[in-house]
């Protein structure tokens, strides 16, 4: 078996390994309210239980906040990235998550953000029927909105939604001395990632504690614990590579609307943890290349 | 855009009808063989060389084609007749009939425009910086539709019967708006910065209107719902500022009193009234 190489980044030993990722169907909604307060908790609750196509339906996370000066209606708003594994998937998350947690939240209004897609999903178009009759469509500048009756006044949204192909599960993994360590790592990480356009963390916080991997012992079950990632157990598993002096191990999943906008999350993700005492090494999560359609190296991130 | 202009020798007579004045008609066509192109004076077939110095350089484009026009054009009809792209510029007044059936492109008017004209506008942007007259951009007598689509900025006054069975697009009005405004109105949206005189949305089933000034008199087939702040009218302002530089004097995301009618058509039309 050839022996591990490694890179530096900051004086940290990066795995010249590669993620995994996948293809993806992705959107960007934008969310404006009376102000960020509001627009902020609709895409708080938008972005609610969307961190795993497993179990989640959609990967969903907030993008970035828009100020008023750049918005449709010149209010605050948030930028929210929803991907899933299928168009028609997408469209059912789009559908389930603005019908819920957009229309129903004080004040706000809801815009295709994507600009540019490879498909379009009417939204609007099927939640106006909510209006029961009452609502009422305005095509302005070539784009078609509705207004639709609610007891606060009127819900304003878009009829049509973009999404284009997307990439979803790039990643790497964050290995500290300590759970603190690698946490604090991970937190940095995930701040300098915030910066980076048309990419989002979708696990809570933007980290994830418990990487997969395909199978199990359970024949009803498809994943399970990266038992080879796990330090607790070491000691017990054959090909583990946890390696010496690693107490925890924090993943940073990333999609994004392109493989450009994934691969400079990776970086200045990586660029910042390795920033962070007491981080020992970066590695990225794989399945030796044959489930994903994206190999990644971390190497060309840089 | 490469510039062809136009000037006006001497005021005609008589109208001319001259709906050969279209960036179609001129691209691909050099000085000459433009000054040949017909216009009729009654059934007197004449030629544009006629009433015009014709000047400028020759377009292959049409997109990129730019007439410009100068002179007292009121008794010139039908400038930019079923135009679909390219821009005209009058500088100075236009007849009847401008615009007539657009379907695309820009003309900008600086002076006044004569009645009827962007009669069944269907799409392109429409700038008059002086009044129109009456029946502007509405159907034709016995047609079901009129305006259906584009945008149309009157940055003076407008006529009676502006936007009479309009189908859908946009048009602003700075100033004032005289009667029957958008008449039998399907869809759309009229925007009028000043005062509204009798009986504007008369028998529309759908669409828009928003006054920034006062209605002289109400239908009272419009029934009032509440006052609140609309945040489409908001968006719209905002692209309009933002695509066609319109700006306004009054804070748009203010209150309006909102009207439902005309309840004996349809009744899901809706005028909107500022208060601030």
């Amino acid at each position: 078996m050839p022996a591990d190489s490694f890179f530096e980044v900051n004086g940290v030993k990066v795995k010249d390994t590669f993620a995994e990722a996948f293809k993806m169907w992705g959107s960007k909604v934008l969310i404006t309210a009376i102000n960020e307060r509001w627009a902020m908790n609709s895409a708080r609750s938008m972005s609610g239980f969307g961190t795993s196509v497993i179990m989640c339906g959609g990967e969903v996370a907030i993008e970035k906040v828009v100020p008023p000066s750049e918005t449709p209606d010149g209010r605050p708003g948030v930028s929210v990235l929803v991907f899933a594994n299928t168009k028609k998937q997408l469209k059912d998350q789009l559908m389930r998550r603005i019908g819920q947690t957009v229309l129903t939240c004080p004040t706000t209004a809801a815009y295709d953000w994507l600009g540019v897609g490879d498909t379009e999903f009417k939204i609007g178009a099927q939640l106006r029927f909510f209006g029961d009759g009452y609502q009422i469509s305005k095509k302005i500048f070539g784009r078609r909105l509705w207004r639709i009756p609610v007891m606060e006044g009127e819900f304003f949204l878009e009829e049509k939604f973009k999404a284009k192909k997307s990439v979803g599960g790039g990643n790497f993994l964050i290995l500290g001395e300590t759970v603190e360590s690698a946490l604090k790592a991970s937190e940095k990480a995930v701040e300098a990632i915030a910066g980076v356009e048309d990419a989002v963390t979708p696990f809570p916080g933007g980290v994830c504690r418990s990487g997969s991997k395909v199978g199990s012992k359970y024949k009803f079950l498809h994943a399970s614990t990266n038992t080879a990632f796990c330090p607790s157990i070491k000691g017990m598993v054959e090909g583990t590579r946890v390696p010496e002096g690693v107490a925890s191990i924090f993943e940073i999943v990333i999609d994004g609307l392109s493989l450009e906008a994934v691969k400079e999350a990776m970086k200045v993700g990586i660029e910042a943890a390795t920033q962070v005492e007491g981080v020992k090494m970066i590695t990225a999560a794989n399945y030796g290349g044959k489930l994903g359609q994206y190999s990644i190296k971390l190497k060309d991130c840089f | 855009m490469k510039k062809i202009i136009l000037t006006l020798k001497k005021e005609p007579a008589l109208p001319i009808e001259a709906e050969t004045i279209t960036p179609e008609n001129f691209a691909g066509r050099t000085l000459d063989e433009i000054k040949k192109l017909i216009v009729w004076r009654g059934k007197r077939k004449e030629e544009l060389g006629d009433y015009f110095k014709v000047e400028g350089e020759k377009s292959e484009e049409v997109s990129e084609t730019h007439i410009i026009l100068k002179g007292d054009l009121s008794k010139v009809k039908y400038i930019g007749k079923q135009m679909a792209t390219g821009k005209i510029t009058v500088k100075g007044n236009a007849g009847m009939h401008l615009a007539d059936e657009m379907r695309g492109g820009e003309i900008v008017v600086e002076g006044n425009v004569s009645d009827w004209s962007a009669t069944e506008f269907r799409n392109g942007i429409l700038r008059i910086k002086g009044n129109v007259g009456n029946m502007f951009a509405s159907a034709y007598p016995g047609n079901p539709r009129g305006m259906r689509g584009g945008i149309i900025v009157i940055e003076g006054k407008a006529g009676n019967s502006l936007a009479r069975k309009m189908r859908r697009g946009t048009i602003i009005v700075y100033d004032s708006v005289g009667d029957n405004l958008a008449a039998q109105m399907i869809a759309g949206t009229v925007i009028s910065l000043g005062n509204i005189g009798n009986r504007p949305g008369m028998l529309m089933k759908r669409g828009t209107i928003i006054c920034f000034g006062k209605i002289q008199e109400m239908l009272p087939t419009f029934i009032y719902d509440n006052t609140y702040s609309p945040l489409f009218i908001r968006y719209y302002f905002k692209e309009l500022r933002e695509k066609l530089n319109i700006r306004v004097p009054v804070k748009v995301e203010g209150l309006y009193e909102r009207y439902h009618g005309d309840v004996s058509e349809l009744g899901k039309g809706e005028i909107f009234i500022y208060k601030g």
